[in-house]
């Protein structure tokens, strides 16, 4: 799901960091970034596809009660 | 001198000299530290109060060659640390960390550290302290804070949310934050059914245990920015998402049980107002001060830590302060019979409470008789301890045949003499002298404004 391309070693070595995150961190980091992306991705769309209908049945009112 | 907290970041490190808090930036640190006010983020964090503002005073550089140049940044009243602030001040303080997070990522920056101490409060307003916390992104990074601020801020916040002093006592002991198997482990079974407190949380805490031998060099995963931005997201709305179980504790309205008339609280407020104006302090301590009723009387003039063992109490205390964007009123969770020891390294990393505040006035209404009463605390105990921290004290004596009192465990018969205005008087004058004396209207009260002794 994820691409492994980076060392948790390089990573503390390189920065400036001084807080160990401990690799069980990052990978669980990683699973739940992953599942909460999805969940806004699915919750974008919903709130699109929600207010494209909204617009939708807005209009159409609009256009019944427009003399 | 330097700062004894300030070890840790390789960045630079906060230093004091002639009375003033200041920071050295590394020359390691520049690239970052040009990038943070090159990508105009600094301007924009700053003119919208959310972090603290500085100013590069060269002349303050010390010869080493390692340092860049020194700041000078907006000098906080005072520092206080998270077991002493209220639950909607953590999560204010979260709420920002987040925030900021957010906006740094979206301008090619990240917080490498989310420390709760990052984060200072000037009043009601939280602000971002660290300006060295912020370095360039580089895709695929995860966010290294991660475990950082969920053990600073989102564990100590579902606990404070069911058990306050629970939370906020294992924030004392833990310096690093509370463990998420620890928090996780004395959670309800029902709160871990939110998806936010389920992953980052239980899970989390889970993942970090199951991979605790695995070595540092391990391949990790890499994690996109648009991820991380919907990982912060998620952080807010489970921060967000958090609630204080309580609606009422002992004190909460301690304020609709009192014994005074209107007429007499009218005359306590005069006097007080009086005593300020002769005192004219910069810096009060209010100890006992409730929901900060009275102490308001001193902040439009002197910056006030309003502070009282009650924790829901200060949580209103700091909700109308925010209402009235007061930045003179600090409320903040105390208990003067054990108020915040030193912890961390040398016992010096974090202060104690008493070692860091330094007023010049110290405000105690009608909490002398619970310190006695409940703690079994001397008057001359007490008189002590004010005059070792402050030079005028402003103290109310609730005398033995008061309603209030007779709510109180009584005392030990030995003692119950020793309670009296004239052991009061004596055991005070042997620290302070005093100024004025005034009897509150339609009440067997007394207001006293001392001076110390020289």
């Amino acid at each position: 799901m994820f691409p492994v391309g980076l060392s948790l070693m390089s990573l503390l070595q390189s920065l400036f960091c001084y807080v160990d995150p401990g690799v069980g961190s990052i990978i669980a980091q990683a699973m739940i970034a992953g599942i909460v992306s999805v969940v806004y991705t699915l919750k974008l769309y919903g709130q699109k596809i929600k207010s494209f209908f909204s617009d939708f049945f807005k209009t159409k009112k609009q256009d019944h009660t427009t003399p | 001198m330097k700062e004894e907290s300030s070890f840790r970041d390789a960045s630079g490190f906060v230093f004091h000299d002639r009375g003033e808090v200041l920071r050295a930036v590394n020359k390691v640190y520049q690239p970052d530290f040009d990038f943070f006010t090159q990508s105009g983020l600094y301007a924009e964090l700053a003119n919208e109060n959310k972090v603290v503002s500085h100013e590069i005073v060269w002349q303050h550089t010390p010869s080493e060659e390692s340092i860049a140049f020194v700041l000078r940044p907006y000098q906080i009243p005072v520092i206080t640390y998270p077991y002493e602030w209220s639950f909607g001040q953590l999560k204010d303080a979260a709420l920002l960390t987040l925030e900021i997070q957010k906006r740094s990522l979206e301008k090619g920056m990240i917080l490498k550290d989310a420390s709760a101490y990052n984060v200072q409060f000037i009043g009601s307003r939280p602000v971002f302290i660290d300006t060295l916390s912020f370095e360039q992104y580089r895709e695929g990074m995860p966010w290294m804070a991660y475990r950082q601020f969920c053990q600073h801020f989102l564990a100590p916040l579902c606990l404070m949310s069911q058990h306050f002093l629970l939370g906020e006592s294992l924030l004392k002991s833990n310096l690093d934050g509370i463990p998420l198997n620890i928090a996780s482990a004395l959670l309800p079974l029902k709160s871990k059914f939110r998806l936010g407190l389920f992953t980052h949380l239980v899970l989390h805490g889970k993942m970090i245990g199951r991979f605790a031998e695995d070595r540092p060099d391990t391949a990790i995963q890499k994690i996109n920015k648009r991820q991380l931005l919907a990982l912060t997201d998620s952080l807010l709305s489970t921060v967000a998402g958090c609630h204080l179980k309580f609606s009422q504790t002992v004190w909460s309205n301690y304020y609709q049980n009192t014994n005074y008339s209107s007429s007499a609280e009218e005359h306590k407020t005069e006097i007080l107002k009086q005593f300020c104006c002769r005192v004219n302090p910069k810096l009060v301590l209010g100890i006992g001060a409730n929901n900060g009723r009275y102490s308001r009387i001193f902040s439009p003039k002197a910056y006030v830590l309003s502070t009282d063992v009650d924790f829901l109490a200060v949580e209103q205390n700091y909700i109308q302060a925010k209402k009235e964007n007061d930045e003179h009123l600090l409320p903040l969770v105390l208990d003067i019979a054990n108020p915040s020891p030193g912890i961390g390294w040398k016992n010096l990393e974090r202060p104690a409470f008493l070692q860091r505040v330094k007023p010049d006035l110290i405000v105690m209404l009608a909490v002398v008789h619970h310190l006695v009463h409940t703690h079994h605390l001397h008057f001359g105990m007490l008189a002590q301890l004010a005059a070792s921290l402050a030079p005028y004290l402003i103290i109310e004596f609730v005398p033995p045949d008061d309603s209030q009192i007779k709510k109180l465990p009584p005392l030990p018969s030995a003692k119950q003499e020793l309670y009296s205005e004239a052991c009061f008087e004596k055991e005070f004058g042997n620290y302070y002298s005093p100024l004025q004396k005034i009897k509150i209207n339609h009440s067997g009260r007394v207001l006293y404004l001392f001076q110390r002794k020289s």
